[in-house]
């Protein structure tokens, strides 16, 4: 025989307690495991959501800008690919389209993704079987949640009768915020497109390029369609069809590329330089006389569609060709003369440095001109003939600023001084436009100069190929200040440069966050087009330049994002921690309750000279035995509580999750991980439990005492009083101090103030319960008295089970301190918060703005104020997307929005904290976000940044203040940014708030605001149009749709409230199975005392007056447990309900506590059944 | 030195209303083969005096010497072995574990030292024998009369030949003919073996058997 055949025949001697512990341990195993499989749950659930809206696309392949659709042709013919992967396929993506019903217009539906599709596109589907009808230029498939808000029908579109118009922004190679960027008629519309299907939510009709588990909106139409729809504002001349801006590929099986393949096709990529929106055209004037030809200029021109060249452009090209010169050339408004009334209008100036390179330009003496300095001015021979200016004369150059706010204009003049006067040829014959725009150059009949050069101002659409200065399509009017010999010049120079300044003067007047170089002059010895187009491919994959062809590993992104803002294990297992508590509770009290039915056992074994090592393996074995038994059906009872989990989420708790997309997927893995945990825990409780007897005398042991009573001397008396004492001061002082806080601080001090109360009440109760013992019985007995004296003898048993159901019931009920409910400091006062789908360019607080947006017939109410913020597109980083987010959205704030929160006269946010130490930025902590210079968004000067305090613990997993943290897009922007604030609870939740200076810096190519909050001047009761209806109304082509701020708030609060009820409803369960347990140990308790009830039966009380008794007992702790619970809980929430935001479900509260008190009661009476059925007498026989 | 030595064994209890001193200065000695019967009052001390000699309880003064070894300086596991090795207790309520057998409950001393072989079981079955229990080797002790009961702690008491043997109350939870089989056995195996045999009683007619017996009054051991 050995030690483990003891504990086995001891494990099936002793069955019934043992199988009451397994019960225990089974309770404890099963919310474990359960809790694992939400977890397990919900991150895969999300990465099936992001596996079904990506389908086979593993890749995608983003742009800027619009490239060649047959590179992804190109990219097919790789051995990179072939490799590797199967599938590529161009398409066209617009983010931010709308949508309307055709046949009723006021059914729209904004921050739409319109795809322009190949048939191919549906080869990615998962799931081939899905029949997608062919799109031509006329048709349209749309997906369910299109279908929904614009209230579109299967029956509709199988008669054909759907119809709906579809609007996406133009294709503008000038940024609009530009000067010479337009501000207006930036949409392009589609009307009247015939909804074709309609598809479901499932596969690649939830198609996006963001994490996220709500519905996405999506529109599918030929790529043909939208590639008509882009040539259409390109230059006339080059007007390209076969557009693409994304390509989908696909790997190869099942498993993901991995990031070498994905390196290697990045690196296979060779986009021409057209597809990069770079230009490279070849500059040549010649000259031919009697035969004798004459190279004027002969040089390659680098130039971008979007007007300036990007920094690194301009960088990889000066390190490929050091010999490359850069130019500026920019338009002038007006050249005159100083002090006179007139001058030269809209006049292309080139800022130029003249060296070795290129050879200077001619003055009229025919000698080069020398370098120019700052504050020079060159003009040319016209210039200076119509301005009748000479050397040393000074002009004025008037021009806008080259970034424009909030779409307005800004004129500035400077004043340079004439050096010299650059000869100029005039043609014999002029140039020709064709009615394609195509351009035939000049003729000359006498030799033209260098300063005949078009080419030094890049092509810009709508103005470089225009018939005349009157046609320019431009964001200003020129009409009125032409005059015929202006457009004379156009027709015999056209872009000619009229005047030439330095390259650094140039860029002091006209740099910008576009950049400050508008092209390269290349020599043409550096090779032929092909040579220097390589060179610049080489150099631009060199410097590893963002030149917006970007190639994302997107399903992986997704999956790694699966991994969710939340891991619900933890917080399901926080959430349920009273029911494990209460489990292991009840297994410790039952262990323990058998082991004092046994003790005489452990005494014998101590006797016969058992070490006590040896003893406590024996039990160990018996339990260990026991917990496994109760962990496996702890692991089967997990995973139906893991049903019900999920089954609340998608119910009851849906605010938690936005959408009841959770479905249960259970792994071996957690299955193991909850047996091996639920095991260890108990095992663990058990041993602890089983310390307590080690120091019991061995005589004591067989006698079948446990444990010994503890003395409980004066000292120790005092000790604890002054403890008592201490506590409830303390909880005084605490409360005091928080009513001098706000928000979570003063939630959390309210609630620790409780719990002081709680834990001095509970020792209190101790202490009561061991005084006992030397109080001298003054005679009066009654029921109600000997049932306390009964659950007295064990004064820590009784103090340990009040505990439990005193600290759950305080848990339960303080915890509505932490409800959220909207408040002015979440709002700041605003009332509506709005959202574009484009951007808009006016400022909507002044009446010009508000004239060209809304139309010059309508204006806002007077007092109606909005705060318009720059918008990054990015992913939803707030608590309603459970995606891990890595690409979070960003807000640009202008100084008129910080500076409005000096004064804090309309409302303010609420901060959490932040690094406010001046005095003006205690005040106002959005100073923080204020500064001199932009922040270059680098490691060495990170981007201040405000975050949601919620946001940012929960989505980006930011903790404190003065983190800096790297950012990376997918559209090839990568910054660094430090949180310099918390708001608190705010309804700017989801998104990084960074000024707007630092904004421009570091996303120059957005322009426009997207993001409004609005305070609305209250519309008169006189059935007038409110201004919130007229702007959606005015601005629904751009998407512009507004929600009350404070519905959004509640919204954003949900969430918390829905884990805070999730909580409470968690804990009342753990209370109702300590209510169990309460009955349980009343019962072995009964058992325990057989022959003293047997006794009291022997001396006349009856039956039912004992079963009176042991109801009373059950039921005095149950009610002191509740009582100090509920106490300590109104402790804290009164105070906080009174100076603070708390507020409590007090009828819910209270249903939750009756049920549980009716439960325990009818439970103890259950218990005391047992009295009636237990032969007592019997028991004072044996 | 005598095998057995008490020498001046007090023990005090604390109590709300002071120490309470249970033994004044109890000295003993015995040898092996010598016997010892207790009397006393109930609540005299005699349980307390036996718990004592077999290390069961710690004096509050005083040493007990068992071969020459003082057992008051033992830690608790040289205690338990000290015990498994040469003290056997036979204790009023007989204490077998219910869920062994008849044979298991003998050969349990013996696990504590994993020296459970088929020499140790030999002898289990040869112990019971000599009780009387040869046919009840796999009962249960809920299949045992009181008596039989006894017989088996007898019986588990003795398979380690211990030197020492103390039995509190051997016979008080029977009836009077197992009361006499019982006592009588315990002498019988006592002299067999050649140990020291202490026993604390109630009955008189189980003392008067006894080489020695000693009363126990007021804390102190008295001729009778």
């Amino acid at each position: 025989m050995n030690r483990w055949q003891i504990a086995i025949k001891s494990l099936f001697y002793f069955r019934r307690t043992n199988l009451a512990i397994a019960l225990g341990v089974a309770a404890a195993t099963a919310v474990l495991t359960g809790a694992l499989i939400v977890g397990d749950s919900m991150r895969n659930s999300l990465r099936e959501l992001t596996l079904e809206r990506l389908g086979m696309i593993d890749e995608l392949m983003l742009s800027d800008g619009f490239f060649d659709q047959s590179l992804a042709e190109t990219l097919r013919e790789t051995s990179e690919f072939k490799e590797s992967y199967t599938l590529a396929s161009p398409a066209i993506l617009f983010p931010g389209g709308t949508v309307q019903n055709s046949t009723d217009s006021k059914l729209r539906a904004g921050q739409v993704t319109v795809l322009g599709i190949t048939p191919k596109f549906w080869e990615f589907e998962q799931d081939q079987k899905s029949n997608r009808k062919e799109l031509d230029e006329n048709s349209i498939i749309i997906n369910q949640a299109v279908a929904d808000d614009l209230q579109i029908s299967n029956a509709e579109v199988e008669s054909g009768s759907a119809k709906i118009t579809v609007r996406i922004p133009k294709r503008n190679q000038l940024p609009a915020d530009s000067a010479l960027g337009k501000k207006s008629d930036l949409i392009e519309s589609i009307v009247d497109l015939t909804v074709v299907q309609i598809v479901p939510m499932t596969g690649l009709g939830r198609f996006g390029l963001y994490p996220s588990q709500a519905d996405p909106y999506n529109v599918y139409v030929s790529i043909q369609l939208l590639q008509d729809s882009l040539a259409r504002s390109v230059l006339t001349h080059k007007s390209d069809s076969a557009q693409a801006n994304i390509i989908l590929i696909s790997g190869k099986g099942k498993t993901l590329p991995t990031e070498i393949n994905s390196e290697k096709l990045r690196q296979a990529l060779r986009p021409s330089l057209e597809d990069l929106g770079l230009s490279l055209k070849r500059a040549t004037q010649t000259f031919s006389i009697e035969n004798n030809e004459t190279t004027i200029f002969d040089y390659w021109s680098l130039s971008s569609a979007r007007l300036v060249l990007s920094d690194e452009v301009a960088q990889a090209t000066e390190t490929a060709f050091p010999t490359a010169r850069p130019i500026f050339t920019y338009l002038a408004n007006d050249i005159r003369k100083s002090e006179t009334d007139s001058g030269i209008p809209f006049s292309m100036v080139a800022a130029v440095d003249f060296d070795n390179a290129f050879e200077p330009i001619s003055a009229l003496t025919g000698n080069p001109i020398a370098p120019i300095q700052a504050n020079e001015i060159v003009l040319n021979q016209w210039a200076a003939d119509d301005l009748n200016a000479t050397k040393g004369d000074s002009v004025v150059v008037t021009f806008f600023e080259p970034e424009t706010t909030h779409g307005a204009q800004k004129e500035k003049s400077v004043e340079l001084t004439v050096v010299d006067i650059a000869r100029l040829t005039e043609p014999d014959k002029a140039f020709r436009v064709s009615r394609r725009g195509q351009i035939s150059p000049a003729e000359f009949k006498q030799c033209p100069t260098l300063a005949n050069d078009p080419n030094l101002t890049p092509e810009v659409p709508g103005v470089t190929d225009a018939q005349s200065i009157e046609n320019w399509d431009l964001p200003f009017d020129t009409a009125g200040k032409i005059r015929p010999q202006d457009d004379d010049y156009w027709g015999n120079h056209r872009t000619t440069p009229k005047a030439f300044v330095s390259l650094a003067m140039g860029q002091e007047l006209w740099d910008s966050r576009f950049g400050n170089v508008t092209s390269f002059r290349i020599p043409i010895s550096a090779g032929s087009k092909g040579d220097v187009s390589k060179k610049l491919l080489t150099q631009f994959i060199e410097d590893d330049a963002k030149l917006g062809l970007h190639l994302i590993q997107i399903k992986r992104q997704g999956i790694d994002a699966s991994s969710g803002s939340t891991p619900f294990d933890f917080l399901f297992l926080a959430l349920s921690m009273f029911v494990i508590g209460a489990a292991l509770i009840l297994v410790s009290l039952l262990f323990r309750l058998g082991l004092q039915q046994r003790s005489s056992e452990l005494g014998l074994l101590k006797a016969i000279g058992f070490p006590q090592t040896q003893i406590r393996r024996i039990c160990l074995y018996e339990m260990a035995s026991v917990s496994c038994l109760g962990a496996v059906a702890g692991v089967s009872l997990g995973m139906g509580y893991a049903w019900l989990m999920i089954f609340g989420l998608k119910t009851w708790w849906v605010g938690a999750i936005a959408r009841p997309f959770l479905t249960i997927h259970i792994s071996p893995l957690s299955l193991g991980i909850g047996f091996f945990s639920g095991v260890i825990i108990c095992i663990l409780t058990i041993a602890w439990a089983l310390r307590r007897t080690r120091k019991q005398p061995v005589h004591l042991l067989i006698s079948g005492q446990l444990e010994s009573p503890e003395t409980h001397s004066s000292k120790t008396r005092k000790t604890s009083l002054a403890i008592i004492g201490i506590l409830a001061f303390t909880a005084v002082c605490l409360t005091a101090t928080a009513t001098q806080l706000a928000g979570e601080a003063q939630a959390g001090a309210f609630l620790g103030a409780g719990f002081l109360i709680l834990a001095s009440l509970l020792m209190s109760v101790y202490r009561v319960f061991k005084k006992s013992d030397q109080l001298h019985s003054s005679g009066r007995l009654n029921l109600s008295r000997l049932a306390i004296m009964s659950f007295q003898r064990n004064p820590l048993r009784s103090t340990l089970t009040i505990g439990l159901v005193a600290v759950a019931c305080f848990l339960i009920a303080a915890v509505s301190s932490f409800r959220l409910t909207p408040s002015e400091r979440g709002t700041a006062g605003f009332e509506w918060v709005a959202q574009s789908s484009q951007p808009i360019h006016y400022d909507l607080n002044n009446l010009e703005g508000q004239k060209l947006a809304l139309g010059s017939e309508n204006q806002l109410r007077e007092g109606t104020e909005i705060s318009a913020l720059r918008l990054k597109p990015g992913e939803d980083a707030s608590c309603n997307n459970l995606y891990q987010s890595s690409q979070p959205r960003i807000l640009g704030v202008n100084p008129q929005f910080i500076q409005e929160f000096d004064k804090g006269e309309a409302g303010r946010f609420a901060w959490s904290a932040s690094l406010a130490s001046t005095e003006l930025e205690k005040q106002n902590p959005w100073r923080l976000l204020d500064s001199p210079q932009p922040h270059a968004g680098t490691a060495e000067d990170p981007i201040p940044v405000v975050i949601d305090k919620n946001t940012a613990n929960y989505s980006l997993k930011i903790y404190i203040l003065n983190t800096v943290k790297q950012i990376d897009y997918d559209s090839g922007e990568s910054i660094y940014i430090r949180v310099v604030g918390f708001l608190e609870n705010t309804l700017l939740q989801g998104s990084l708030i960074i000024s707007e200076q630092d904004f421009e810096k570091a996303f120059p190519t957005i322009g426009g605001y997207q993001y409004f909050l609005i305070r609305e001047q209250a519309t008169p009761a006189n059935g007038s149009e409110s201004d919130i209806a007229l702007l959606e109304e005015r601005l629904s082509d751009q998407g512009f749709d507004a929600r009350r701020a404070d519905v959004l708030l509640a919204n954003f609060m949900s969430v918390q409230n829905t884990y805070i009820s999730t909580f409470q409803t968690l804990g009342a369960l753990g209370l109702l199975l300590g209510t169990f347990g309460l009955a349980a140990v009343q019962i072995r308790s009964v058992l325990e005392r057989k022959k003293e009830l047997g006794l009291m039966r022997a001396i006349g009380f009856q039956r039912n007056t004992l079963a009176k008794m042991v109801v009373l007992e059950n039921a005095w702790l149950l009610i002191i447990g509740l009582g100090i619970g509920i106490f300590s809980a109104l402790f804290t929430t009164i105070p906080h309900w009174l100076v603070g935001t708390a507020s409590a479900p007090w009828l819910e509260l209270s249903l939750m506590f009756s049920a549980i008190i009716t439960v325990g009661l009818l439970v103890g009476f259950y218990a005391s059944r047992i009295i009636s059925k237990t032969p007592l007498l019997e028991s004072l026989r044996t | 030195m005598p095998d057995f030595v008490a020498s001046t064994v007090t023990k005090e209890f604390d109590t709300p209303a002071g120490p309470l001193r249970i033994l004044d200065g109890i000295s003993a000695e015995l040898e092996r083969g010598q016997n010892m019967a207790i009397i006393g009052d109930s609540g005299s001390g005699k349980s307390t005096f036996l718990h004592i000699a077999g290390t069961l309880d710690s004096p509050s003064s005083g040493t007990v010497c068992l071969m020459g070894s003082d057992l008051t300086e033992l830690n608790e596991n040289q205690l338990a072995q000290f015990r498994n090795e040469n003290i056997g207790f036979i204790f009023q309520e007989h204490h077998l574990l219910p869920q062994l057998t008849a044979l298991e409950n003998v050969l349990l001393p013996m696990v504590a030292t994993n020296a459970t072989d088929s020499n140790s079981i030999q002898r289990g079955k040869d112990l019971l024998d000599s009780v009387g229990l040869s046919d009840r080797l796999n009962h249960r002790p809920a299949a045992l009369s009181g008596g039989e009961r006894q017989r088996v702690a007898v019986a588990r008491a003795l398979i380690r030949e211990p030197i020492l043997l103390l039995a509190d109350e051997p016979t008080g939870s029977l009836d009077q003919a197992n009361a006499e089989k019982t006592g009588q056995l315990l002498l019988d195996l006592q002299s067999q073996h050649n140990m020291i045999l202490i026993c604390v009683t109630h009955s008189s007619k189980l003392a008067s058997v006894f080489q020695n017996n000693k009363r126990l009054v007021d804390g102190r051991l008295a001729a009778v």
